[in-house]
């Protein structure tokens, strides 16, 4: 009775704090709407419930029971359950299309999210509570639990804005934490499991509450040494790398799947249609390799990846298509005048990323790009076939042709700013005197953007550790009036805004920043990603403005602009005849050998990987001749067992005795059956084998019998 | 079969699965805080490191107060059942999660050693069913005794019971052709000591010291001369049993067997006779004296904690001169002595 109440106290305790934490865990991060009261006593009643059943002798066919009143019970309320189940899906999928658009997920309705998740969360709790009571009285290890936990807690934890409450979050560890520390006991005298697990709660929960106490979850800061602790990991990950992405062949395409490179690559993508600003918090230098750049000349290269059109609700937005189609605007101010297959006289670039993109990172005024790349309009060039290497011709320079319509377009599209946020900057406006007229000149436009850039500039310092804008304000507004620091997407934002206050067109551009030697590969960071604005100049087109102070090329005006608009303060580049003659290695459009040679870490995981492929085939071959020598017959066991010794004589260099030869010709060949006597001999000269290449070895001879031959 | 002998190793990383989980988990947790920048890795990190030294914390009375106790007959006879048990005696609330220990267990006789590795938890204990398959003296040794915390990541020494004996003896068994045992009941007569009456007795004459009481008066009257009876008593002869200590544990068993049962029958006789044998590992003759059935037991144990090599010569050549009766032991299956 004592081991019973024990068993089933344990498992309530465990239960209940598990299906409370991961329900509330999920309720806290995505603000899904639930009678809480009802959710808690739900979870209770499904501790106990479960706690109950798995005590039962027949438990199977009570939990088969309950399942089938759960199912019918679903069926008659499906309504209620199917709507709960929307409420519960709403506010998940939309935190994530918020995070990561680019996620294939159904966009949740607004009809969805108005009712009550309770049910649906009930369901979980439920489940959670079979589980973890099943767990705790019946299994004898808390791996199957650790593994449906997780997901759910990933869930809350992946999006970085919706982390779980913290006192949630410490029920789910605590109790796994709980049946980890009861597990050795459990395994071997389950009622001594349980006492302990009763024991245990206590000083254990006295223990997670101190350590919340010391660590507070609120005003959480990274330390440093996190950040150089992140930068020695990824070091080390890129050193262990298995394949690297060979420049002569192109062939070895695989990179390690621990590599950081190839973290986080798929948030390009998100870049593509929207920005979400209003979650632009502190950023880290990550150091990850993003892809690699070739080119014919030194000098920082702006790599453009797309530009955004529509400023609202803290968002940059690119342009829908329906736009694009309406106003009948198809041309793209990023090309060369005409760019052609061949332009040899252009300028070369390589390019090689580490993950696959819907977008290519490209200079500006292409004059060659890959034939399956597409071009989406004015904001960026589709790269539909993922390609993860290509080779790019650009010019350095361009003139314009004027074409009215798109000017027409350009003027009514980008110059639109909320009018909630042209009210917040309006007291910044008088400043850049009166707004210009459609006729001034591109000059006089310059010139009033540098002003613009020159006063976002020092309106604030560069500081990554910027925190996230305050919830209801504008974002531009409250770097420009309110914050003293900001980064490279705030200035950029702060300028466009301001320039389009002007009635100057302008657009927030994302893309990288790279300073690559000529004729070798650069690496091109994550810690390189950068945005910037684009101001349009009639008959000059997109005039690049770079308005963030930390960058090394501020306020210079990108090389490839027309040279009669250029304002005084851009350089001239090298001409492309001066290059060819530096670079004795012409680029061609095939990759170049890459000569960097391989670290020694490097061939570390072949290595192991055979070692590790060798032990796991010879242990699951162990593992099916061990079963096999417990099951059967005893006739059928002694032929078994017969192998097994033939195996065995092979490393210890003795022979079959003569007996044993014998009696398992009679279990081949003869109608007799063997008898447990008849078989015990077999047993016994595998184990004197077995122990005889067990003992008196060397340690290296024991690791290898032990490991490779898998004999114990 | 192939003998052998299994030697006992030490075995310090019985855990070592524990620990390199543990290991695992706290790498996993190092490069969860090192990529997500939330305050939840960081506190997963701290709570990783703790975890250990609270599992010892809050393990550490119960390992210190865990205690084992063993139980084991002194003698039991072949084929009967006997149980070396291992009980838990610990004197701690929270129950010990996991001990560890070596249970070595010697047979003397073929000087093999079989080592069980226990892994007890709680209050749980355990049964040994002692091998009376065969006679011989087997000791079970416990060694390497470590108590671990609840992760069972760190552990301690505990404190062991002593080694414990069991003689396996054989049960007494005739031989199957059973000696003349009424030869050796008496040899020739010697003169009592002490004098006194008995029916028989020998005349001689007399000489100074001996009793009046003691001279045949009639006979003296007609010899004229002095004549004193002399009373007598039976004398035994010299009664020697050998045996061969060598041959198959079945054989010794047998020999063992045979030569218990003819000991104790001379015993109960009060024959006084002599046992005798070749030591295996000297090969130098061996005698013992019986007169009482604790001489024989003895006698006993001396021989099953003696290494059998198998192969030493046979005594049933050697001659006894001076023996009045001696039967050569042999087991069953060879040719009886004649």
């Amino acid at each position: 009775m004592k081991r019973t109440l024990s068993a089933f106290l344990a498992s309530c305790l465990c239960a209940a704090a598990l299906c409370l934490g991961l329900c509330f865990c999920l309720v806290a991060s995505f603000s899904i709407p639930v009678d809480a009261m009802t959710l808690v006593l739900g979870c209770l009643c499904a501790a106990l419930c479960a706690s109950a059943l798995f005590l039962l002798r027949r438990y199977r066919l009570a939990l088969a029971g309950m399942l089938a009143l759960l199912l019918a019970v679903g069926g008659y309320f499906r309504e209620a359950l199917l709507q709960s189940l929307l409420a519960l899906y709403a506010p998940v999928g939309q935190s994530f299309l918020l995070a990561i658009p680019s996620l294939p997920l159904p966009t949740p309705t607004a009809a969805a999210g108005e009712g009550e998740a309770t049910l649906a969360l009930l369901l979980l709790a439920v489940f959670y509570a079979l589980v973890c009571g099943w767990t705790v009285q019946r299994a004898k290890s808390a791996l199957g639990l650790l593994v449906v936990t997780v997901p759910v807690f990933a869930l809350c934890l992946i999006i970085l804005q919706t982390p779980p409450a913290p006192w949630a979050s410490l029920l789910v560890v605590g109790v796994l934490a709980l049946l980890l520390l009861t597990q050795l006991l459990r395994a071997r005298q389950p009622h001594a499991g349980h006492t302990l697990c009763l024991q245990l709660a206590g000083p254990l929960a006295v223990l997670l509450v101190l350590l919340a106490v010391c660590f507070p979850a609120g005003g959480y800061e990274r330390a440093a040494w996190s950040n150089a602790l992140q930068n020695a990991v990824t070091q080390t990950a890129e050193q262990l790398t298995l394949f690297r992405l060979d420049a002569a062949s192109g062939q070895l395409q695989l990179s390690s799947p621990f590599a950081p490179s190839t973290l986080g690559s798929y948030l390009w993508d998100s870049s593509v249609t929207s920005v979400n600003l209003s979650r632009l918090g502190p950023q880290r230098q990550l150091g990850r390799s993003i892809m690699r750049v070739r080119t014919n000349e030194d000098g920082p290269v702006y790599l453009r990846g797309a530009s955004m059109a529509v400023y609202e609700d803290n968002h940059w937005k690119a342009l829908d298509a329906a736009t694009y189609d309406v106003a009948g605007q198809s041309r793209n101010g990023l090309l060369a005048v005409e760019p052609s297959q061949s332009a040899t006289d252009a300028e070369a670039l390589q390019i090689q990323t580490d993950m696959k993109s819907g977008i290519l990172y490209t200079p500006y005024y292409l004059a060659l790009f890959p034939s399956s790349a597409e071009v989406y309009y004015d904001a960026y060039i589709k790269n539909p076939e993922q390609l993860t290497e290509y080779s790019i011709r650009y010019r350095p320079e361009q003139v314009d042709q004027p074409d009215p319509a798109y000017e027409a377009f350009v003027y009514t599209v980008y110059t639109q700013v909320p009018e909630a946020t042209r009210q917040a900057l309006s007291q910044l406006l008088p400043q850049f005197d009166t707004p210009l007229a459609l006729s001034s000149s591109s000059a006089v436009r310059i010139e009033r953007s540098m002003q613009v850039a020159a006063f976002v500039m020092q309106s604030a310092r560069y500081d990554l550790r910027t925190p996230v804008a305050p919830d209801g304000e504008d974002f531009a507004a409250w770097f420009l009036l309110e914050s003293d620091t900001g980064y490279c997407v705030h200035f950029a934002t702060a300028t466009t805004l301001l320039l389009r206050c002007l009635d100057i067109p302008a657009r927030y551009v994302t893309g990288y920043c790279v300073t690559p030697t000529a004729g070798e590969w650069s690496t091109v960071t994550s810690d390189e990603a950068h945005a910037w604005v684009e101001v349009y100049l009639d008959k000059v087109g997109w005039y690049r403005l770079e308005t963030t102070p930390a960058s090394e090329v501020q306020m210079q005006p990108t090389s490839e602009q027309t040279p009669q608009n250029r304002p005084e303060t851009t350089q001239d580049k090298p001409k492309m005849d001066e290059i060819d003659s530096q670079n004795n290695q012409k680029i061609s459009e095939k990759p170049v050998v890459s000569t960097q040679k391989r670290s020694i870490f490097a061939y570390i995981w072949p290595v192991l990987g055979v070692f590790l492929l060798l032990f796991f085939y010879r242990s699951a071959l162990f593992l099916l001749r061990k079963a096999a020598l417990r099951r059967g017959n005893c006739t059928r066991r002694a032929l078994v067992y017969y192998h097994h010794a033939a195996f065995l004589t092979r490393y210890t260099g003795q022979k079959i005795p003569q007996s044993l030869h014998e009696l398992a010709q009679k279990a081949r060949f003869s109608q007799h059956k063997l008898t447990q006597k008849e078989l015990k001999p077999f047993l016994d000269f595998c184990e004197a084998q077995t122990a005889q290449l067990l003992a008196e070895k060397h340690i290296w001879k024991q690791f290898l019998y032990r490991v490779i031959f898998a004999l114990g | 079969m192939t003998s052998f002998v299994r030697r006992p190793r030490p075995d310090p990383d019985a855990m070592l699965k524990n620990r390199l989980l543990y290991g695992a988990y706290l790498l996993a947790a190092v490069l969860f805080h090192s990529f997500y920048t939330g305050w939840f890795s960081l506190y997963l990190l701290v709570f990783s490191l703790s975890l250990p030294a609270f599992s010892f914390l809050i393990s550490l009375p119960s390992m210190r107060r865990a205690a084992y106790q063993a139980a084991l007959p002194e003698r039991c006879t072949c084929a009967q059942e006997a149980h070396y048990r291992l009980t838990a005696a610990h004197r701690a609330r929270l129950p010990v999660s996991l001990c560890r220990v070596c249970l070595t267990v010697t047979d003397a006789l073929s000087g093999q050693q079989t080592v069980h590795k226990l892994l007890l938890g709680g209050w749980q204990g355990s049964d040994f069913l002692v091998d009376t398959r065969h006679a011989g003296q087997q000791r079970f040794c416990l060694t390497h005794a470590r108590v671990y915390d609840a992760l069972g990541l760190i552990c301690l020494r505990l404190p062991l019971p002593p080694e414990r004996c069991v003689f396996v003896q054989s049960q007494p068994q005739p031989p199957m052709q059973r000696p003349d045992l009424s030869r050796f009941q008496f040899h020739s007569y010697q003169p009592k000591l002490g004098g006194g009456f008995s029916e028989v007795h020998e005349l001689r004459e007399y000489r100074p010291g001996d009793a009046l009481r003691d001279i045949h008066w009639k006979l003296s009257a007609k010899t004229d001369q002095l004549i004193v009876r002399e009373a007598q008593q039976p004398r035994p002869g010299t009664v020697v049993l050998s045996f061969d200590f060598s041959g198959s544990r079945a054989q010794l068993d047998s020999t063992l067997s045979q030569l218990l049962w003819l000991s104790s029958y001379l015993t109960q006789r009060q024959v006084r006779h002599q046992i005798d044998w070749l030591d295996p590992d000297t090969l130098a003759p061996q005698s013992r004296q019986i007169d009482a059935p604790e001489e024989l037991s003895a006698l006993l144990q001396e021989l099953l904690q003696t290494h059998l090599t198998g192969d030493a010569p046979s005594i049933a050549s050697r001659s006894y001169a001076g023996a009045d009766w001696r039967y050569h032991v042999r087991p069953e299956g060879q040719e009886a002595a004649k």
